[in-house]
Parts: C-alpha cells; sequence; structure tokens
C-alpha cells in the first residue's frame, strides 16, 4: 500500500512521539525503583504509570490490565476549567471513584499537563503502600468485612495547588500508618515520578509541538483500536458464548461464588455481559470491575505477537459494552470489603478465556491458579515481634501453542531466598520443590505449583493463608486436564497430621510444627494423549510428571526406572483410550453450558 | 625500554593496542580473528607489528588480553555436560529461580532452558544451619548413588552447592573429597568457592555458569599462554576481567567466571582512562558496533558496578562493570512494518554479509546505509581499508523501504538515523533517572566503529554537555586492557547488627579476608608493586529486603567503630532515597574487599595547544535536517592539538568516521582527543 509523503511524515513523527512518550513513562519508572521503600514496589513491582489524553484516555501504560478510569473522578470534584498548571491529584478510593482504582493500598497521582492555559495530557502513576491503617499490619486481611477495616480512604484531593504541597493531609495520613516513614518515602517517590512524567511531557510539546503531540496521542490510540478490529474481524464469528468460572470461598463464609461471563459478537461488536455474575460477597473477594478491564484482557490476548500495538484505549474503543449489574461481586456495593480482589479478578480473566476456547476452536489459554501468600507471626524470645509475609507462586494455564508456566507469582515479584527467610523469620524451611503432577495433564501441559515445608522453630506462632483454587482448581481447556489443587497441612505424615483450610486466618503452630504448603498448578491444553511421548518423559525425568501419571494420564508407558518409553505398550495404551468428550475439564469433562444451569450453582 | 601491548579479541576482528615506552606513542593493529584456532591471531598480530612498525616481541613487558570465549560458550550452549549436587529438598533451586519469568507481563514469555537440566540435579542429604553450624553431616552413601547416577547420565562436571556454605564451606569440601575419591578425573566446583554469598539462587546459579565454562575457558587460555611463548614474548601473560581489572592467565583456569564479560568492562575502563585523563568526573560511555550499542555511566573515574549481569539467558552474581546493552548497532536493519511504520532492528546484518554498501552480498537497508546515502559517509577506508563502501548498493537498499513509504531516498535514511537514534535514546535516559543524575552534566566519550557516527545525534537527544572521541575509537576495549590494574573481589556473609558486639564478633571475618586477598596479589599474581585496599559494606536498615554497598575506612572495621559505619550507611541511603532514618537499627549483611595492585599507567604526552582553524581535505554534500549542507572533511591524522571546526563536518581515520552536526562545534584537546560541543569553541577548550 503506498501512502502520501505528508502521510509518511505524520506517521514518522508520530512514531518518534510515542517512542518519547514510552521513553518518559519508563523514567518514571526508574525514578520509582529507585527511590521507593516499601518491598511492594521495589522487589513485587506492583505499580503503574501512564500518559493520557485530556479525556482521560489511556495512550501509554504499565502492560496491567489493572487501569480504571483514572480521571472522570477527580474532574467530578475538580472541573477541567479549574485545574491550574502544577496541580496534582491524589485518591485510593475505589468506592467513589467508581473503581479508578480496586483496592486501597493502590495509591493513584495524577498531574494535568498544560500548553498555552490548555491541559494537553496527564500523566498518571499509582504504586501499592506497605501500610495505610486498617485492622491488621500490612491493611489487607482476609477476615475483613468492610472496606473500613482495610485502610484510610482518600477521595480525589488536590494534594498540590499550583505547586503549593498541602502538608497537613500528609500529616493526616501518615499518622494512620504502623511505617509511616517507610509511607511517607513511598508517597514521595510517586509524586515525584508525576513530576518526572509532566516534565519530560512538555519537552516533547518543545520539541514537536503542541500539534503533532496531540495527534501522537489520537494516533496511539486508533492504531491499537484499529488492529484490534481487524483481530476481531479475523478471529472470532458472529455468536454468542458464555463460560461460568469459580471463587472457591470468601473466607468470611465457606460458600463458593462464581464469575459469569457472556460473550457476544453482532455486527462486528463485542460485548461482554458479566450481569449474571454472583451476588456480593460477605468477605474481602469483591471486585469493583472498570470496564477497561476485561477489555484490556481480551485486547492483550487477541493483539499479541502483533507489531506496534500498545495497550491502551485503543482497546476500550474497540469493543461494545460491559455490563455487570449493582450488589454483585464485580459492581459490589460500599462498604463490601475488597482487599483479595485478586482471588475474583483472575476468574474474570479465565472466564473470558472460556468464552473465547468456545468461540475460537478451542484456541484459547486454560486457566491460571492466582498467587498464594501465607503470613506467620509470633513472638522472638528477646519479645519483639516476628512477622513473615512470604508470597508463592503457582502453576498457569497451558497456552494452545506451549506449556503453561511452572511456579510463578502475578506481575514481577520474587520470593524470599531460603537463606534468607531462615535469617528473618523463626523458620527453617526443610523443602521447596516442584509440585510433581500438578500441572493438568494437556498437548501442552499446565504449569506446576510449588510445595514449601516450613518448621516453626519459635514457641507459638499464628498462621494466615491464602490459596484458592482447591475446591474448584484451574480448568483445562480444549480436552485438557485440569490443574491439581493446592492446599495447607501441619504435620504430615505423623499422627498429629490436620488440614486446615486454605483461605483462613488465625491457626496456631506450635515450635517444631512442620507446615507444608502445597500451592495449584494450572490447567492443560489438548488432548494429554497427543502429546509427544518425549515429552512426557522430560517431564518425567525432570519431575514435573510421575511415572504413575505418565501412564494414567498421557497414556504413556515407560521402564521401569523411569528412563525409556516402552513403545509398544504406549501405542497400546493411546489407541485404547477415548478422545476427551466436552472441551472444558475440571475433575471431570464438562459443557460449558451445563455448567451454568441452576443446579450446579 | 619496552612494549606494552594489549590485545580484544571479538567476533570479527582483533584489536591490538601497543604502547612504546621509549617515545611514549600509542599504536594501533587490526587482524581478522580465527576461533578456530585460538592464539594463531596474537600469533599473526605480532608478527605484522614486528614487521610493520617494529614491534620486537621479545622487549613486550606487558600482555593483557579481553577474550569473548567465556560468554561465547554459554551462549552457544557449548559447555561442559553438568550435573548438579544441592540440598536435598532443594533440587528444583534452579527451576523455581526465585519466581522470576523473563518477562512477566508477557503470556508468551517462557523460561530458558537450565545450562543443567532437571534430570542431572541430585540431592545430597546434609544441612548447614544459617549461623554455619553443621545440622546433619553429609551422608556419603547419597554422594556416592549421585556420584554415580550423573556419570551415567554422562556428566564430565560436577557443581555442588549447598545451603547456608557461604557460612560453612565443610559439607561442600568434603562432597568434593567424596567424588574425587571415586574418580579424580571429574571437574569440580563448588559455589563456596565461586562466590561464598548469601541467596541460594544467585550463589547456584554462578556456580553452574562456572562449571559450565570451566574446561573450555582453560583450554583456550593455555594455548594463549602457548602463543606468546611461541612469539618469544617474556611478558606474563594477563587476562581481562569483568570488574575491569586483570589477572594472570593461569588463574583465570581456574576463576573463569570473573572474566565472563571482560571484553564490555574493558571498553568502559578505556573510557574511565580517557575521561579521567582530561579531567572530566561525569562521563557516559557509548560503545557502538555493528550489532549493540553498550552505555555505561561513569563517575569520577569509577564505573559502575552491577551484580546478577544477564550471560545469555543467565544472571550471574560476580561483580561485573555494570553495561546496559542496546539491540542496535551499525548494521541493524531498518524495517517498514504492517503499519507502514519504519522500524529499525533488532535484526542486524552483522559483519557478513554486513550493511548492503559493504558490498559483500547484504541487501537489506542497515544504519550505515542510512549513513552512506545521507553523505555522512565517506570514508573508503573502513576497518582499515578491508570494507570499499558502495554507494550504489546503499542508495539500493534504501530505495525498497522508500518504495513502501513514498519517501525520497534521503528522507528515508534521515528517518532510519531518527529512528535508531529514538530507540537509543529510550535505554539511555532512564539510566540517568535510575541513578538519579543530571545528563547536563555529563560528558559522553564515544568508541567502537558506529560510536562517533551516531555520537552527536544521541548526545543532542540527551542534552549532554559535550562529546569525547578519543583518538583511537576503534580500539578503546584493548586500550582498557593497556591501562588495567590488578583487581579482585573477596566477599563474606556475616550478616550482624552495627554496635560493639556485632563488630567485634566480624573481626576474624575482617583479617582473613584481608589475608586471602594479600595472598592472591603476592602469591597467585606474584605482584610486587603498590597495592591498595578497598572496604565496603551491603548494609540495610533490619527489616529491608535489599542491601546498599556503603563504602567504609579499613579503621573502623579495626576500631569497631559503630557510629562512623552507621553514619556512612545513612548518607548512602539518603544518597539513593533522599531519606533516612538515623534511629533505625543498621545491619551488615555483607563484607566485601577489592584488593588493587596498582599498575603504572602509560603516561601519554600532553601536546601544547596551538588555537587554529583547522583546513578541509575537501568539501562534500550531505543531507541533514531536512536539508543539503556541505560539509567539510577533515584527516583525523592531520589535526593538532589546538585545531578546531564547525559542523558540519566529517572526521575520517583508519578506525571509524566521526559525523559533527551542524551547530556543533569540534576541538582537538592537548591529548589529541576530539571534543564536540553544541556551545561553541569556549567551552569546548575549558
Amino acid at each position: 500500500m503506498k501512502t502520501s509523503p505528508d502521510d509518511a511524515n505524520q506517521r514518522f513523527t508520530v512514531e518518534l512521539i510515542k517512542g518519547a512518550l514510552n521513553a518518559s513513562r519508563r523514567e518514571m519508572e526508574a525514578l520509582i525503583t529507585r527511590t521507593s521503600m516499601s518491598p511492594f514496589i521495589r522487589e513485587k513491582k506492583d505499580f503503574f504509570t501512564a500518559i493520557l489524553n485530556p479525556q482521560g484516555e489511556l495512550v501509554v501504560s504499565t502492560s496491567l490490565t489493572l487501569a480504571g478510569n483514572l480521571i472522570d473522578s477527580i474532574l467530578d470534584s475538580y472541573p477541567l476549567h479549574t485545574m491550574k498548571n502544577g496541580d496534582l491529584y491524589w485518591y485510593n478510593d475505589p468506592y467513589f471513584t467508581s473503581g479508578a482504582v480496586s483496592h486501597l493500598p493502590d495509591m493513584v497521582f495524577v498531574m494535568p499537563i498544560f500548553s498555552k492555559a490548555r491541559v494537553i495530557a496527564f500523566v498518571e502513576c499509582w504504586g501499592h503502600l506497605w501500610d495505610i491503617g486498617g485492622r491488621v499490619p500490612g491493611s489487607i486481611s482476609p477476615n475483613a468485612k468492610s472496606v473500613y477495616e482495610e485502610g484510610v480512604m482518600i477521595p480525589p484531593v488536590r494534594v498540590i495547588q499550583a505547586g503549593v504541597r498541602n502538608e497537613e493531609v500528609f500529616r493526616i495520613f501518615t499518622r494512620n500508618s504502623r511505617f509511616p516513614e517507610m509511607l511517607e518515602g513511598d508517597l514521595n517517590s510517586l509524586m515525584a515520578a508525576c513530576q518526572l512524567g509532566k516534565k519530560r511531557v512538555e519537552d516533547c510539546i518543545n520539541v514537536y509541538g503542541e500539534n503533532n503531540l496531540e495527534l501522537a496521542l489520537e494516533k496511539t490510540i486508533s492504531q491499537t483500536e484499529a488492529a484490534l478490529k481487524s483481530q476481531i474481524d479475523q478471529l472470532i464469528p458472529e455468536g454468542e458464548w458464555a463460560f461460568r468460572d469459580r471463587i472457591d470461598s470468601d473466607a468470611v463464609s465457606d460458600r463458593s461464588y462464581y464469575v459469569d461471563a457472556i460473550l457476544r459478537h453482532k455486527r462486528g461488536e463485542l460485548t461482554i455481559d458479566f450481569t449474571q455474575t454472583d451476588k456480593q460477597a460477605a468477605g474481602p473477594i469483591n471486585f469493583i470491575m472498570d470496564e477497561s478491564v476485561p477489555k484490556f484482557m481480551l485486547g492483550l490476548y487477541l493483539t499479541h505477537g502483533m507489531d506496534g500495538v500498545i495497550m491502551n484505549a485503543g482497546f476500550t474503543r474497540a469493543l461494545g459494552a460491559i455490563k455487570t449489574s449493582p450488589g454483585t461481586l464485580l459492581a459490589p456495593n460500599s462498604p463490601a470489603p475488597l482487599g483479595l480482589r485478586s482471588h475474583t479478578m483472575f476468574r474474570v480473566n479465565s472466564a473470558l478465556f472460556g468464552c473465547l476456547a468456545q468461540a475460537m476452536d478451542g484456541a484459547a489459554s486454560a486457566a491460571s491458579s492466582v498467587y498464594v501468600l501465607y503470613y506467620l507471626r509470633g513472638k522472638r524470645p528477646n519479645g519483639g515481634e516476628d512477622l513473615c509475609i512470604e508470597g508463592l507462586s503457582v502453576g498457569y494455564g497451558a497456552r494452545n501453542f506451549a506449556d503453561g508456566l511452572d511456579a510463578v507469582y502475578y506481575v514481577a515479584q520474587e520470593n524470599y531466598p531460603v537463606e534468607f527467610a531462615e535469617m528473618e523469620f523463626g523458620l527453617e524451611i526443610e523443602q521447596f520443590s516442584v509440585h510433581c503432577d500438578s500441572g493438568g495433564a494437556g498437548r501442552y501441559r499446565g504449569g506446576c505449583g510449588i510445595m514449601r515445608d516450613v518448621r516453626v522453630l519459635l514457641d507459638e506462632m499464628t498462621l494466615g493463608i491464602r490459596i484458592d483454587n482447591c475446591r474448584y482448581p484451574a480448568f483445562g481447556t480444549n480436552g485438557g486436564k485440569s490443574g491439581m489443587p493446592g492446599g495447607v497441612i501441619i504435620n504430615p505424615g505423623t499422627t498429629g497430621e490436620r488440614r486446615i483450610k486454605p483461605l483462613s486466618d488465625g491457626t496456631v503452630v506450635k515450635k517444631g510444627d512442620l507446615i507444608r504448603i502445597i500451592t495449584p498448578g494450572g490447567g492443560g491444553w489438548g488432548s494429554p494423549l497427543d502429546r509427544p511421548q518425549h515429552d512426557v518423559l522430560d517431564d518425567v525425568l525432570d519431575g514435573y510428571v510421575s511415572i504413575k501419571q505418565a501412564k494414567n494420564q498421557y497414556g504413556v508407558v515407560l521402564s521401569k526406572d523411569g528412563l525409556a518409553i516402552d513403545l509398544y505398550e504406549t501405542k497400546k495404551l493411546r489407541a485404547s483410550r477415548p478422545r476427551a468428550p466436552e472441551m472444558f475439564h475440571r475433575g471431570e469433562y464438562y459443557n460449558a453450558e451445563d455448567d451454568r444451569t441452576p443446579q450446579n450453582q | 625500554m619496552a612494549y606494552r601491548v594489549a590485545v580484544d579479541i571479538g567476533g570479527t576482528f582483533t584489536d591490538f593496542c601497543v604502547f612504546d615506552e621509549t617515545t611514549n606513542t600509542l599504536e594501533t593493529h587490526k587482524v581478522l580473528s580465527t576461533p578456530g584456532k585460538p592464539g594463531s591471531e596474537i600469533i599473526l598480530g605480532l608478527e605484522e607489528l614486528s614487521k610493520r612498525k617494529g614491534v620486537n616481541p621479545q622487549k613486550i613487558s606487558w600482555f593483557s588480553h579481553g577474550t569473548t570465549v567465556g560468554i561465547n560458550t554459554v551462549i552457544q550452549r557449548q559447555g561442559a555436560k553438568l550435573a548438579l549436587f544441592v540440598t536435598a529438598g532443594f533440587e528444583d533451586v534452579l527451576e523455581l529461580a526465585r519466581l522470576k519469568v523473563p518477562d512477566p507481563y508477557n503470556i508468551f514469555s517462557q523460561r530458558p532452558q537450565p545450562l543443567v537440566p532437571r534430570e542431572r540435579v541430585y540431592g545430597i542429604e546434609e544441612r548447614i544451619l544459617l549461623d554455619g553450624s553443621v545440622e546433619k553431616k553429609v551422608n556419603i552413601q547419597s554422594v556416592k548413588s549421585a556420584i554415580k547416577a550423573a556419570k551415567a547420565a554422562g556428566a564430565d562436571t560436577i557443581v555442588v552447592a549447598l545451603l547456608h556454605c557461604y557460612a560453612n564451606s565443610t559439607n561442600e569440601q568434603q562432597v568434593k573429597q567424596a567424588i574425587k575419591q571415586v574418580d579424580d578425573d571429574v571437574e569440580v566446583t563448588l559455589s563456596s568457592d565461586v562466590w561464598p554469598v548469601i541467596r541460594e539462587y544467585e550463589r547456584t546459579v554462578t556456580a553452574t555458569v562456572a562449571g559450565y565454562i570451566q574446561r573450555r575457558v582453560a583450554n583456550y587460555l593455555s594455548a594463549f599462554q602457548d602463543a606468546l611463548k611461541q612469539a618469544g614474548v617474556p611478558a606474563l601473560p594477563l587476562i581481562g576481567k569483568s570488574n575491569g581489572g586483570v589477572m594472570t592467565a593461569e588463574l583465570g583456569k581456574t576463576e573463569p567466571i570473573s572474566m565472563l564479560l571482560s571484553g564490555t568492562a574493558a571498553g568502559v575502563m578505556g573510557a574511565a582512562s580517557i575521561a579521567q585523563h582530561s579531567g572530566r568526573a561525569e562521563v557516559i560511555s557509548f560503545d557502538v558496533g555493528g550489532t549493540s550499542a553498550d552505555v555505561a555511566i561513569i563517575m569520577d573515574g569509577a564505573a559502575a558496578y552491577g551484580s546478577g549481569e544477564m550471560v545469555g539467558d543467565f544472571p550471574i552474581y560476580v561483580p561485573t562493570v555494570s553495561v546496559t546493552s542496546i539491540g542496535e548497532g551499525g548494521g541493524s536493519i531498518a524495517w517498514v512494518d504492517d503499519f507502514g511504520v519504519l522500524k529499525v532492528g533488532p535484526e542486524s546484518a552483522g559483519s557478513t554479509p554486513g550493511p548492503a554498501c559493504f558490498n559483500n552480498g547484504g541487501e537489506k537497508p542497515t544504519i550505515t546505509d542510512a549513513f552512506v546515502v545521507s553523505g555522512l559517509l565517506v570514508s573508503d577506508r573502513l576497518g582499515y581499508g578491508a570494507v570499499n563502501l558502495d554507494l550504489k548498493k546503499a542508495r539500493a537498499s534504501i530505495r525498497s523501504l522508500g518504495d513502501k513509504l513514498n519517501l525520497r531516498d534521503e528522507e528515508v535514511a534521515e528517518s532510519i538515523i531518527k529512528v535508531a537514534v529514538s530507540g537509543m535514546f529510550l535505554e539511555t535516559s532512564k539510566l540517568f533517572s535510575h541513578r538519579g543524575v543530571d545528563p547536563r552534566r555529563f560528558s559522553m566519550v564515544a568508541f567502537g566503529g558506529a560510536g562517533p557516527m551516531l555520537a552527536c545525534h544521541l548526545a543532542k537527544d540527551l542534552g549532554l554537555a559535550e562529546i569525547i572521541i578519543p583518538p583511537t575509537p576503534g580500539v578503546l576495549s584493548a586500550f582498557g586492557g593497556l591501562v588495567a590494574d590488578i583487581r579482585n573481589d573477596f566477599i563474606r556473609t556475616v550478616m550482624v547488627d552495627v554496635n560493639n558486639k556485632g563488630l567485634k564478633s566480624i573481626l576474624m571475618s575482617v583479617k582473613t579476608l584481608e589475608e586471602e586477598a594479600a595472598s592472591w596479589l603476592r602469591d597467585e599474581q606474584g605482584f610486587k608493586g603498590k597495592s591498595e585496599l578497598l572496604w565496603s559494606c551491603d548494609m540495610r536498615y533490619r527489616g529491608q529486603s535489599f542491601e546498599i554497598e556503603t563504602i567504609v575506612k579499613q579503621s573502623w572495621l579495626y576500631d569497631s567503630s559503630s557510629e562512623q559505619i552507621k553514619a556512612a550507611f545513612h548518607e548512602a541511603h539518603h544518597q539513593v532515597y533522599d531519606h533516612s532514618d538515623d534511629h533505625a537499627e543498621v545491619q551488615i549483611v555483607n563484607l566485601r574487599l577489592v584488593i588493587v595492585g596498582t599498575v603504572p599507567k602509560p603516561s601519554l604526552p600532553m601536546t601544547k595547544e596551538r588555537k587554529s582553524l583547522a583546513t578541509p581535505s575537501k568539501n562534500v554534500k550531505v543531507h541533514v535536517d531536512g536539508n543539503h549542507h556541505e560539509a567539510a572533511v577533515f584527516d583525523r591524522q592531520k589535526l593538532c592539538p589546538g585545531d578546531h571546526f564547525y559542523g558540519p563536518a566529517i572526521v575520517l581515520q583508519d578506525d571509524t568516521t566521526t559525523i559533527v552536526l551542524p551547530k556543533f562545534t569540534a576541538y582537538v584537546d592537548g591529548a589529541k582527543n576530539l571534543i564536540l560541543t553544541a556551545n561553541g569553541i569556549q567551552d569546548a577548550s575549558r
């Protein structure tokens, strides 16, 4: 396709500005990583930076599908014409902002950028703060029954007005934290990142001019929009597909919950209806879902591998309405608690994949398990507090082209090294290994979870734990099997062996007790009988699959020492096995529509 | 008097840098590398130097050498067949990799294949506790069955990495003895020898890389020693290290891990030396070759050190000069994507076939071709006459894109350069933010084949103060080996509170480290000159999950001066985070010691500057910033200290071509560096 010279020059300028905007955003990230204090931000990289257009549409950002409608709620209190150069706005209030932020620890900062007295863009960032008050250290607890127990809420406020900082607001806020110095360090870091981003975008205006910047902001969005639209046309036929996925419990009650999605493609428009999702939960798994969340999940998945597609509001524009009902898990009424909203967010993602799998002949990822955390609190012999918070990895869903990732946490977090954990906390770690056979069997295997044995060395400690996907393990797709559930066992293999609830807090453990934490695997994709037998042998040699399951799940018969394949027996066994009768699998093969009938709730 | 020689062996060329101590002059030379016959390029180079420049091999008193053999072994996966012995219960240490995924935001992301597959990892029944006490002695039977299985699986090298062995290496030593008793031929690498520091994944992966490359590097170094002997060079063969120093080649055979990234480190050290010599405190080095651009920040003559630098797919945790590598170089290929947008890289034409203008079979347009079409590359002497530039081929390659973009050749060429520079800007600008420093105070030392070609473009975007093009920009990595000191790092994990009691308890460790360092320099390096000890501690506030390396004085450690040590940490913390907490408890996690055997540096003469306007050898037409200009062409060799001229201009020399953009002023200083500034000659001659 030929283009006019002007058009080519314009595109070229747009590309340069796009590059400059991304450079600005990454500079903001570098500043946050350098100057922030809390391990959540530094180690887990739980933060986000973005540049938006004056309408509040996302243009470039961190590739995290957790961007709400960031600007509108600020405009409600501070209309555009009242904004001044140098203003900085701050909030963390999920209900007041209709889910622009989805739980309290994420602090959002926004600065308008001016050109000739007119707002031409916004820079934004948020980071997960360590402790903002609330019922427990770290602010998030599985036992929370109301958002008021989860920390201090800040509605949109103008914390810097035309360059002058409102110190009083900071004094009130930091007084509410158990770790005020760390909090202040992180707040300063995030605000400095906004200032830097603003400066860089202003540089851009100086170099390329206001008109070109506006053009670039718009083009960057419309390129993404066009890319996603063309993918939808190519990949998804017209029709309607529904899927329901489940969350084990909400910690407070013992009942399970479900997310329900209906994906419709009609006359080029793709819409998603979540209105039949379960009612809101008593415990903290509620998720105020902005429409951008499912849209970005779909957009990222459908455009992945396309060169030059940036995750932004183009996804929002390209997709049609997202419907939710008030009082449900995805649109809870205040003050439902929100701390563990990831459990529900992961199910939104897997429900969408479930719809896509039906729409695209199975060509969508199987389900992933949600990450695991455990807390051990105790008193040291010298009277000091001992608080251990460790994140543990799980197995991710197999993809329709590759195995699921083994042992991975959400985002970029690293765990504590064994040697460090032993040094820091009153415990000894006796095993840390891959949870064999936990990845769902399939043509592509689901990722495996892990197993961690922790010996208690202090006289007494209390254990809090959050593991989902035990009652409802991650489902398998297109004939793949579900992942294996996780669990927690105290003193396994002894007479005192006992299992505790995977989502619970307050379990007392004594000196010498062994806590075995087993995390769940991801679902498999495609029939296990189609997995090349050498891949199965490799998995056995590497400890991901046992000899027994190689035979039971994959129909691959190995020699007694597990080093060689019995070709004859394998061929015979595989030929005798029936093919998968349904698209999905969780413990047994099932049909997505049957799974949505009332008796299955 | 004698000669000092440094050699840098790269993928295509082997660079020689020779300092004649009699005349105080530098000579450079390049020959083609011979990866198939290691050592023969050195013999050839020495022969040519002897013939052409009269360098008598028997008068060479210093010979240092940087090589990529270690890193290539990892990247090309040509190392040993490994087995890994770990504490039972932790066999998945490499797979779990602290849960890291290369690109966590990418659903297509996959972990790399480890150097040792899980099936050759064996658990040993044993346990050391965090205080170094032995909870469980080594179960010899478990070692014996592991050896049997490892040998049956064909392993020729065994890496041993046990929990908490940094605190007590007894169990690792016992495992080694047991292995040697069964089979003396198998190589054994202990993690407590390689880098005895807390954090089991980091220590294990480092030891694994060390074991993987050991045999190949040792063989290579023997060939290197033989080559020097054959050529009659009396100097002790030295080898470059990732920390920017050198050590004897003999020691390199047992400590190959410390020389893996010596090539990029030597370039940075060369740049640091140039900067220091010309009195610049804040410098960024910019080294551009055919496939990548390497940048590093140098403050007060010292490079920044990093840990966890990537070697192929693996991080290694030994002190390494911190370099950011950008996948764009002179050979990077330009293309147009599905949306009609121009892109550059990451694919590169490399040295074969090379850019289209090399007329060596390459047809795709590269950054170099874009410079040729813009008229900015006019030399027919690239790479010491090894390459002739073919304008027609360059034009044809650029036109292939022009047809798609509907732009004229010159416009396409300029766009390619701008896109390439914006990619470099993206990676470089965040380095400054990451360090929290202001680029406007920085000088850029540009080198490598394509560095001086792209320097003005990038410096302009970054807003740097000035650019320094050293006299021999094409061989600066070799030059870095010429000015290197003998240097080694020592570490001990101590984990104590900073108070009188804690500091007293580490006195033994301080003394042991110092003795180890002294004996390394004296006995293993045979070094008799002046030496220096640099102490530092990895410190943190109690409860923090990360440490800051803080420089401390030796006397503070010996006198248990807790107040001074704390104050130093508070200050370091404040510098990084803009705040510190004077009341919080401070801990030392690791004790570090660097020993430097100071080697007398070649003294490059400073010539008196005689200010005058330089006369160009000719003028050529160039296309820059959307317009045609007349650019003056200068011969680098004919430029004298004090000469100045204005951009647009082109400076030719054997190594490389320097491009001076419009509005830049060029000035030759007393050390024959070419200084480019956008602000006029007053600044240039400061």
